[in-house]
């Protein structure tokens, strides 16, 4: 990038046409049509993008909508973020919730709140502290689920897999009401396994830990297994 | 149990790798997403590998992944040309294809002594070609031709190049993802092969001489 790229800069409400630039800073509400190619884009209101996106960073406070690819460095969203395909990044970082219709690949996710992804998750480390309906697989090495409601997997694999109710809902009234809450998921497959509020068809993993409120069909270890007098298991075998 | 697939825990329990391991590999495009075949058993959904293919490849990676970092391997795997560029000298003292195709690149885009992979993948192909006296010089000219405008539409789609004669005119196709083929009589199949699988074997071809001018 050189210096000569400008910026664009919407304040109130406006609608410009893509290109290459510097800044593209969005306060108000703001609708951009056609690829964008920036090293800062900040969405400060409303923002809708026409096209793909590739910038260093995207930050968010309000909520943007992103009709293609988008690509970026760093992804900070404080609100809802959209992309109606792929989205590629290094870190991001939701508070709020964010709808990907692709493939979510990054290196960091940290997601407070809701994340909805139409196809696989992929990750070096995922954190995720609220809810999510993935409909692929997710994919990473380090996985941790601190449950807020009701969650949805079709798959999870990875080295290490732990999946916990929040802290918030450890309150006993709450306790009752959290019982049907927990995290569906067809198969989950890693190395280090530990599970709370969970149902699934089948978990397989060298070190399984199932917790309360877990209720999975099969378990298959390697090498050790530990179940909570609370978990509902129909069938353990070592393999 | 079809012979030519094997589950995912037999590849674990043949290969001693882990699920952690399988699924870093996925992640980071090692092994392709249509190795992964699921299928319904009496267990529920199962994965499947291609047995040949996954087996060679975990082993590779195994016996890589002490030199090579994840990434540079899955560029080795990749169907992608990546930006690697060889000299004619360094072409030659490693034999990574024979002067006669080195000639036949010099006849058709004249005097270069530097080679993209772009351009080495396609000799390589036409090479082999070559050497086994399966092709002549104009028909590999002319396969060049086809692979250099070609390609880039399939580098992506498990492509196979099909080399066929009918009444002995040859011709050459490509094909992403085939299944099943079927030729009239007149036409002979003299080779079909892989794309994919053949760069593989540029690719590491290449990176030997690399760690070998190293030490040098």
């Amino acid at each position: 990038m050189t210096d000569s790229k400008s910026d664009l800069l919407i304040n109130g409400y406006g609608s410009f046409s893509g290109g290459e630039y510097q800044v593209v800073r969005i306060n108000g509400l703001g609708k951009v049509k056609g690829d964008i190619h920036c090293v800062q884009f900040t969405t400060n209101g409303d923002s809708l993008i026409e096209g793909n996106v590739q910038s260093e960073s995207l930050r968010v406070t309000g909520s943007s909508t992103v009709e293609g690819k988008l690509k970026t460095r760093e992804t900070k969203v404080n609100g809802q973020l959209t992309t109606e395909a792929q989205m590629d990044t290094k870190d991001i970082s939701i508070n709020g919730s964010a709808v990907i219709k692709g493939k979510l690949s990054a290196d960091q996710a940290d997601i407070r709140g809701a994340i909805t992804v139409e196809e696989d998750l992929e990750a070096e480390a995922v954190s995720i502290k609220g809810v999510f309906n993935i409909k692929g697989l997710l994919n990473a090495g380090k996985v941790h689920i601190e449950l807020l409601g009701n969650a949805k997997a079709k798959e999870i694999g990875g080295e290490k897999i732990v999946v916990k109710k929040s802290g918030i809902a450890l309150n006993k009234l709450l306790k009752s009401f959290f019982a049907d809450k927990s995290l569906s998921v067809d198969v989950i497959e890693g190395d280090e396994i530990e599970l709370e509020y969970t149902r699934a068809k089948i978990v397989r993993g060298k070190n399984v830990k199932i917790g309360p409120g877990c209720k999975v069909d099969l378990v298959e270890y390697q090498d050790s297994y530990d179940a909570d007098s609370e978990a509902e298991v129909k069938e353990e075998k070592q393999v | 149990m079809d012979n030519d697939l094997i589950s995912k825990k037999e590849l674990l329990e043949e290969t001693g790798i882990s699920y952690g391991q399988l699924y870093r590999w996925k992640r980071k495009n090692l092994i392709p997403e249509e190795w992964f075949i699921r299928k319904s058993t009496y267990t529920g959904q199962e994965t499947f590998f291609p047995r040949e293919k996954i087996l060679t490849r975990v082993n590779k990676i195994k016996d890589l992944k002490d030199e090579l970092s994840l990434d540079e391997i899955a560029l080795m795997f990749s169907p992608q040309l990546t930006e690697v560029v060889l000299t004619k000298a360094e072409i030659q003292e490693h034999q990574i294809v024979s002067d006669m195709s080195l000639d036949l690149h010099q006849s058709v885009n004249g005097k270069t002594d530097v080679f993209s992979l772009e351009s080495l993948f396609y000799l390589f192909i036409l090479d082999k070609f070559l050497q086994s006296g399966e092709m002549s010089l104009d028909e590999g000219k002319h396969l060049f031709h086809f692979l250099k405008s070609n390609y880039s539409r399939f580098q992506d789609k498990n492509a196979e190049l099909f080399f066929i004669r009918s009444m002995g005119a040859a011709a050459f196709f490509l094909a992403s993802e085939t299944r099943d083929i079927c030729f009239e009589e007149h036409v002979k199949v003299v080779s079909r092969i892989l794309l994919v699988d053949e760069l593989e074997k540029l690719k590491s071809k290449i990176q030997k001489t690399r760690k070998e001018d190293q030490y040098d």
